[in-house]
């Protein structure tokens, strides 16, 4: 198509017009618009053919399927509990209290705290169609519960043909929550194998297709042991970004969405065919100081940071779809009191603490990953700035964040949204990315899940979190409460941690 | 015909071979070493290793090289390493989307600035004619995205005819749906590449209308617009032929930016979030085959042109 | 001089340049003076314009206008940046194709066909992969795609000046070929490159703001009209007038350096070209 020269056709050729042609195609290319048209202008009827499915629509997609190695919350939030089971889960509507499931009740456990024993359930199977045997336990557990993985030494052995005995070296609270967690999950034979792509569980619902960047769909098990599902199909979709969510609501084509973005709620409300329900959750947004890392191993540094951030402002960026935070712990989780006036918002006394320490003209970086919505990080560098602090935002994918942060340790400050209740013991754990080290702390935090009465556990989780509050090892920004919004039609959806699990049990469509 | 054929096809052969190269060259060689890139900037030494082992970088790099060809030839895009799933695979499902997309699009590019275009220039010396060309100018200026947002405003907030963003769950199972969220995304492509196109139409009527032969057409008593869509449209259906190759790639191109303007699961979206997951691997086949469509497009365009300008073939090479 | 003062008796004309002078003044003067710090989160969000907030604010409580007229220096930055490199490469393209020895001339036209049907959009994303994100590298991206698509037309430019009847009156004259190339050749083509280059330049604006509304442009903390347009296109629905004025600035920024290419090309009586969408780079 360069400079071929117009020349003047000769006439004996133009004999065969192509005007024929040419309108052939304008017509052709008219009808399909017209018919375009016709599709768009006339909106679909709502769905005749009601089938008895649920569409869920998450912020986050999983990058890979296998439960166990997933380091953030995208997979067990669409597999635990749905595909996925361990011997204990979570109640419904709490956020830690356990309950059984593949064990027929609560294990026994030893006088002196240290011995736990399940007796599993009859009749359980894999979606692969093999049978639960406690070879498949103790194969699962064993690996999964280990020093490097959840600190602790654990041993696990199977006791006859339906039970399994875990022995502990020293009483631990946080045993039961772990095997309710991710790494509690029991694998056919303890495999991961070829579990990237896929699922196999012994959930209510087994795993059909991942479609990547789009959704996940899960069939109803016929075959389960328990209640089974309300649902025939339950199809996860993945909107990264909201706006995409808010039509597929109206559109019918998700039933619920969870954790929409704050200033989308304007879409809904007075809605009357959707219910928002504000869900309480554990999530912790946290900026994190290295604490491992001068200039932030002087306490006066972190304790200005703290005060310099306004946490009633940061929550007014969220909607209000947040709660005020002053230690890591939430209110729905053991040990919560409120400490929001420890290191409260005080610009003032922050600059004279910044003073102090001789650390006035401080350049620092948060290191964030790419996804969260940046109106209350844009709010924290600007505050910081109040107080002389220049602070740049690194955003990152969350693998890197991962890298740098989580396994390297390699940050100023990091932004990240701390979703898994009970996680305490992250600030009594010196080898954490924080790097938080105070010997206090870590006694009263061992002490606490050492202990087998669970109100001795509250108060001294209590007191260990005043010590936090006060020696501010980061700051949690706020707690998140998201909004998720319900189609009226959809009952029985849970209202508590859905950021961490959204558990499908008892999910009935109209 | 058989030797432009031949010529043209291997022009074709060759160009595919330099875009291959100039790919591979860019995101193999470039970066230095890949595995880095990948893995990040923290990653264990071990883990490099692995990755390096994993993606055959030990090898030379023009082993590499024909390996990567010699399976793209055999539809073996190699595996995602983020996800480790089958890129050819992948690029099928997402093609679903793209394709009718650009398809949609090139309808309504065709269809604005066919008609447009002759109308403005058969009106040329009218205001209306003016006014219609000015506003090409200003549509050609418009951000793409700009464009869909205001879209999106106009047929989907206020209007509320059209969805503002997504795609059906499940996709071609309900094509009612399915092109209902096409339609919003193929106006905005069409509409501001209609405008780069109707001004190639617009001058290319206008020398229709100053030519010869449609001169005596008139000279002979037909009617000034008789004797242009007689006489002088199959010439200006010509150019457009012409440059529907360039306009196919621009269109697919476009569609990068607007199925993230509007959630579309596609390519573009695909390759946009590849790019931020460092998945060279896939990015690069990616993108080759994006460059292979558009060649190919070129190239039958070109074909097409050829076999149906009759001042083309009668003429010899050249 | 001739030609500028005849593109400012036109209306169309005076209206470009004058946006022009405004944008490039505007962005100067954001360089020591802007009406809030672009960057400041007060954590106000969204409120309707004011007398502190011409525009109101965005979903971070940060200042629309002054981010809005911060902005301008990156699409500025970048059209004078793209303009420069394209204009590098396109001349020595054109050079090299159009004047160089017949087997380098050959290599230079079928390399610059291959080039051209390389989207520029793919060349970006692809050095972007590599590279990571940032201003240099769509300057880079753009500087490149739009040079080979100016060698292109300028190396035909070249062709046919040389086969003119003044340029071969000066060889069979005895001039040098420098004295050839800077005296009769680069002054006949120059008036097709400075309508090239406005061309170029409009539409680097325009892919600037679709790159970094990708996310591949402007880093975050650099307000830029197209990371405007990212991080509100989702409220859109709920606070409409905020999408509009970045969107309204690009707009008429890019009009201006097309009508102003437009009306150059008019006044410097460049003939018409053949194709007139193939000149237009993308």
């Amino acid at each position: 198509m360069s400079e071929s020269n117009p020349q003047a056709p000769r006439y004996e050729k133009r004999k065969r017009s192509k005007a024929p042609l040419i309108i052939a195609i304008v017509v052709v290319v008219g009808l399909v618009a017209a018919v375009a048209a016709y599709f768009a202008l006339t909106r679909p009827g709502s769905d005749a053919t009601a089938k008895n499915e649920v569409a869920v629509g998450l912020v986050l997609e999983p990058t890979s399927l296998d439960v166990r190695n997933d380091a953030g919350v995208a997979t067990g939030q669409v597999l635990i509990d749905n595909v996925y089971q361990g011997l204990v889960g979570i109640a419904a509507g709490s956020v830690a209290d356990i309950v059984p499931v593949l064990a027929t009740e609560l294990p026994e456990v030893s006088d002196n705290g240290l011995e736990y024993t399940f007796t599993l359930r009859d009749g359980v199977k894999f979606h692969s169609g093999a049978d639960l045997t406690t070879a498949d336990v103790v194969e699962s557990l064993a690996p999964a519960l280990t020093p490097e993985t959840v600190g602790y030494a654990v041993a696990v052995e199977a006791v006859g043909d339906a039970q399994v005995k875990l022995t502990l070296e020293a009483p631990n609270s946080l045993l039961l929550w772990e095997l309710a967690g991710s790494k509690g999950v029991i694998l056919e034979g303890g495999s991961t194998d070829g579990l990237q792509n896929s699922a196999n569980g012994t959930g209510p619902f087994e795993f059909t297709r991942w479609k990547q960047g789009d959704s996940i769909t899960l069939d109803k098990n016929d075959a389960y042991w328990g209640e089974p599902a309300g649902v025939d199909r339950a199809i996860f979709r993945f909107f990264p970004e909201g706006r995409a969510a808010v039509n597929a609501l109206k559109d019918g084509d998700i039933d619920v969405h969870t954790a929409l973005l704050p200033p989308l709620r304007a879409e809904f409300e007075g809605n009357a065919n959707f219910d928002m329900v504000r869900a309480e959750s554990a999530d912790v947004f946290t900026l994190a100081y290295n604490n491992a890392r001068a200039p932030f191993d002087d306490p006066r540094v972190r304790q200005a940071l703290s005060m310099a951030i306004d946490g009633d402002k940061l929550v007014g960026t969220q909607n209000g779809d947040a709660k005020q935070l002053g230690s890591p712990i939430t209110e729905l989780e053991p040990g919560y009191t409120d400490l929001t006036s420890v290191n409260a918002y005080d610009p003032e006394a922050a600059r004279a603490l910044l003073a102090e320490a001789g650390q006035q003209n401080l350049s620092l970086t948060i290191t964030a990953p790419n996804f969260y919505d940046t109106a209350s990080l844009d709010l924290v560098t600007s505050q910081l700035a109040e107080i002389g602090v220049s602070a740049k935002v690194k955003p990152v994918e969350f693998p890197t964040w991962l890298n740098d942060v989580y396994s390297n340790h390699d940050f100023d400050l990091s932004y990240v949204d701390h979703a898994e209740a009970r996680d305490f013991g992250n600030y009594a754990n010196p080898g954490y990315y924080f790097g938080y080290d105070n010997p206090e702390v870590q006694r009263l935090y061992a002490e606490a899940i050492a202990s087998i009465d669970p109100a001795d556990e509250a108060a001294l989780l209590e007191q260990a979190a005043g010590l936090v509050a006060a020696d501010a090892p980061a700051k949690w920004l706020f707690n998140y409460t998201p909004t998720n919004v319900v189609s009226t039609k959809v009952s029985g959806f849970p209202s508590v941690n859905t950021n961490s699990r959204v558990n499908l049990a008892g999910v009935t469509v109209e | 015909m058989t030797r432009f054929l031949l010529g043209r096809t291997g022009l074709l052969a060759l160009a595919w071979l330099l875009a291959s190269v100039l790919i591979f060259a860019t995101l193999r060689i470039l970066p230095g070493d890949v595995a880095q890139v990948i893995g990040g900037t923290q990653a264990s030494p071990a883990q490099i290793a692995d990755l390096r082992e994993a993606l055959g970088l030990n090898r030379p790099l023009l082993t590499q090289y024909f390996e990567w060809i010699g399976g793209v030839l055999r539809f073996d895009l190699g595996a995602s390493v983020v996800t480790g799933t089958e890129i050819s695979a992948e690029l099928a499902e997402k093609a679903e989307v793209t394709i009718p997309l650009t398809v949609m699009s090139l309808a309504v590019v065709l269809l604005v600035a066919i008609p447009l275009g002759v109308f403005a220039a058969y009106r040329n010396d009218s205001p209306v004619g003016q006014l219609v060309a000015a506003s090409s100018v200003l549509a050609s200026a418009i951000p793409v995205v700009w464009a869909g947002l205001l879209g999106t405003l106009l047929l989907s907030s206020w209007l509320g005819w059209l969805p503002s963003q997504g795609f059906p769950r499940d996709g071609w199972e309900e094509p009612l749906q399915a092109i209902r969220s096409l339609v919003l995304p193929a106006l905005t492509i069409g509409l501001i590449e209609g405008a780069i196109l109707f001004r190639l139409v617009r001058s290319a009527t206008l020398r229709a209308l100053d030519a010869d032969h449609v001169r005596t057409a008139m000279s002979q008593g037909n009617s000034r617009l008789r004797a242009l869509l007689t006489q002088g449209l199959p010439g200006v259906g010509l150019s457009i032929i012409s440059m529907l190759g360039l306009q196919a790639a621009a269109l697919l191109v476009g569609a990068v930016v607007v199925e993230q303007l509007f959630s579309l699961p596609g390519l573009g979206t695909m390759l946009v979030s590849d790019v931020g997951e460092r998945d060279l691997p896939k990015v690069q086949s990616t993108l080759l085959v994006l460059t292979s469509v558009i060649l190919v497009m070129g190239a039958l365009v070109d074909v097409i042109h050829r076999i149906i300008d009759p001042r083309l073939r009668a003429e010899g090479e050249e | 001089m001739k030609t500028l003062r005849r593109v400012v008796r036109r209306p169309v004309g005076a209206f470009a340049i004058a946006v022009l002078a405004l944008v490039a003044l505007v962005s100067i003067v954001s360089l020591f003076w802007l009406p809030q710090n672009p960057n400041y989160a007060s954590g106000n969000v969204w409120l309707p314009p004011s007398a502190d907030h011409w525009l109101g604010t965005d979903g971070s409580g940060r200042d629309i206008a002054s981010r809005l007229i911060a902005g301008s220096r990156v699409s500025f930055g970048v059209a004078l940046g793209t303009g420069a490199l394209a204009s590098v490469i396109g001349f020595l393209l054109a050079l090299l194709g159009g004047l160089g020895k017949r087997p380098v001339r050959e290599v230079v036209a079928v390399g610059i066909d291959v080039l051209v049907a390389f989207p520029t959009t793919l060349l970006a994303i692809m050095l972007t992969a590599v590279f990571g994100s940032g201003i240099p590298i769509v300057i880079a991206a753009l500087g490149i795609a739009f040079g080979v698509s100016m060698g292109r037309v300028m190396r035909a430019e070249f062709r046919q000046v040389q086969g003119a009847d003044f340029v071969v009156a000066a060889q069979v004259a005895g001039l040098s070929r420098t004295r050839i190339l800077f005296r009769h050749l680069i002054p006949s083509v120059l008036p097709v490159y400075i309508v090239q280059v406005t061309w170029t330049m409009g539409t680097a604006v325009l892919a600037e703001a679709s790159l970094s509304y990708l996310g591949f442009g402007a880093p975050k903390d650099v307000p830029s009209w197209g990371g405007m347009l990212a991080s509100t296109q989702r409220f859109v629905s709920i606070y409409p007038e905020t999408v509009l004025w970045p969107g309204l600035a690009i707009t008429i920024t890019v009009l201006a350096f097309f009508l102003f290419g437009d009306q150059l090309r008019d006044a410097l009586d460049t003939r018409d070209p053949v194709d007139e969408t193939a000149e237009v780079p993308r």
